[in-house]
């Protein structure tokens, strides 16, 4: 190997070793205190089983539904109103280069703020409880799925477009049908995709005050019930493989 | 009588890639005329331009009587009803079954508002049924047309163009994904019906035999310029030549 191919590696390298150092320190990172953690872990553990069922219809039923409604809800504001701006940011469907771009930016920026985040501010607007935390999830899923949106738009075949259109078929007869049935299967899997997203981050925005099993989850590990916290943890587990099982028939079905 | 008339038509796609240069060409009522020439010779745009799906940047257009430069884009929509087109890859709408397709042809006749909806009239279901049954794809009318072979796609895109009744059909490379046997039988079909409705039929064919064999008139296109044109039997094997090599 030639010293001018040697040398950018050695450089990459010795950069990516440093950066690691440099966080390492950062983090306090202690193997020491990994280990002596280790034993609390086992002991943790071990007063998780048997898990508490008998929590199952009072408790963790009613905050399951909760926390399936909040990501339901959330996942319908965000496809409401991701479809009006999925097309006004598609280059394909927008009526303005300059509109489609601008959207496309504003949606970038406001992809990279997380959906805990809106909840946070939902919570400050209008006060604790589920509510917020739908609106969170919705305004994050809006940012996605009109992203989304446009770029299924933007990938459709131009033949059956151009066929209505040579039909002499109008401006909305050649959405009706040159465009929507080629979309509707790819919006349609998209929006599962964020449903499975949003029924995750319902569970995270517990921690928040949004209520839902992940409140639940957060309160049992405070009080060190650790026989409850096992009892939501298989709950959640169970809950995401049948919402990925779920999507994925669904999607296969319509694609 | 003419229904197309093209005087130095020429189109430009952005930024300066020519695709037509100087087309000259008279169409006749009831004509065959097959338009013939290497991929990115310009076939498609012309066809395109044809129809007022391309607006040529230069040079003009006069079809069925109208100068297509002059007109809005409302009556550049009742031109093409009157111009129906063929696809090379059939251009169906897969999800949807083969008579919905079908009634894709008669949208342009129909106010907008409850075709959103899939309501068509009974006369135009009617109609779509009875050419879906001259194409032979009789029976097949709620089959999804993915489920079609390519073949019975490419009729479901000829029955598509012939509902909108049409006075002229431009076909892009109808044949071009079918085998040689299945392509034959696909341009009798479309040239009988054609026939029977006493349309002209502009159609560009990769396949010099079949537009030998099937077309009175061979239109030759070579890098945006027209080199040939002239009856079927005059295409000689040098005038392939100098299209092809």
């Amino acid at each position: 190997m030639s010293l001018l191919r040697f040398w950018p590696r050695m450089l990459i390298a010795t950069v990516l070793i440093g950066l690691l150092v440099w966080s390492v320190n950062g983090i306090q990172f202690s193997t020491s205190e990994l280990i002596s953690g280790m034993h609390s872990a086992v002991s943790y553990m071990k007063q998780m089983v048997p898990p508490d069922l008998s929590i199952l219809g009072s408790q963790v039923w009613p905050s399951l539904l909760l926390t399936i409604q909040m990501a339901y809800v959330g996942t319908v504001i965000g496809f409401v109103l991701a479809l009006p701006f999925g097309f006004l940011a598609a280059r394909s469907t927008a009526f303005n280069p300059i509109v489609s771009s601008s959207i496309k930016i504003a949606l970038n920026v406001a992809r990279a703020v997380p959906t805990i985040i809106y909840a946070i501010l939902f919570v400050e607007i209008v006060g604790l409880g589920p509510f917020p935390g739908a609106l969170g999830i919705g305004v994050a899923s809006f940012v996605m799925l009109a992203k989304l949106f446009a770029e299924a738009l933007e990938s459709l075949q131009p033949g059956p477009i151009e066929a209505v259109k040579a039909a002499g078929g109008s401006t909305l007869q050649v959405f009706a049908y040159g465009m929507w049935p080629q979309a509707l299967p790819q919006f349609i899997s998209v929006t599962l995709y964020a449903w499975e997203l949003n029924l995750a981050a319902s569970f995270v925005l517990g921690i928040v005050g949004a209520g839902g099993i992940g409140q639940d989850l957060l309160q049992s590990i405070h009080y060190f019930q650790w026989r409850i916290v096992s009892t939501y943890m298989i709950v959640i587990v169970l809950l995401v493989l049948i919402a990925d099982a779920t999507s994925y028939q669904i999607r296969k079905r319509v694609s | 009588m003419s229904v197309i008339v093209l005087r130095n038509l020429s189109h430009c796609y952005p930024p300066n890639r020519v695709a037509l240069s100087n087309i000259n060409l008279q169409v006749e009522k009831g004509e065959r005329v097959a338009l013939l020439g290497r991929s990115g010779s310009g076939k498609s745009t012309l066809l395109r331009c044809i129809n007022g799906l391309v607006t040529p940047t230069g040079g003009s257009a006069i079809v069925l009587d109208r100068e297509l430069r002059d007109l809005s884009e409302r009556e550049k929509r009742d031109l093409r009803r009157r111009a129906g087109m063929i696809f090379q890859d059939y251009a169906l709408i897969d999800r949807l079954d083969v008579l919905t397709n079908v009634l894709v042809g008669r949208l342009g006749y129909l106010s907008t508002l409850p075709t959103l909806f899939r309501l068509f009239p009974k006369d135009d279901i009617e109609k779509a049924k009875g050419v879906i049954n001259d194409v032979g794809l009789a029976g097949y009318e709620r089959t999804q047309v993915r489920r079609l072979s390519g073949g019975q796609r490419q009729r479901v895109g000829i029955a598509r163009a012939l509902v909108q009744e049409p006075e002229i059909i431009l076909a892009d490379e109808p044949t071009a994904n079918l085998d040689i046997r299945t392509a034959d039988e696909a341009l009798q079909l479309l040239i009988q019906l054609s026939e029977q409705r006493h349309a002209t039929l502009v159609l560009s064919l990769m396949d010099v035999r079949a537009a030998r064999q099937f077309c009175h008139r061979i239109v030759a296109l070579r890098e945006a310029h027209l080199v040939f044109n002239g009856p079927a039997e005059t295409f000689s094997d040098e005038v392939m030549e100098k299209i092809y090599y």
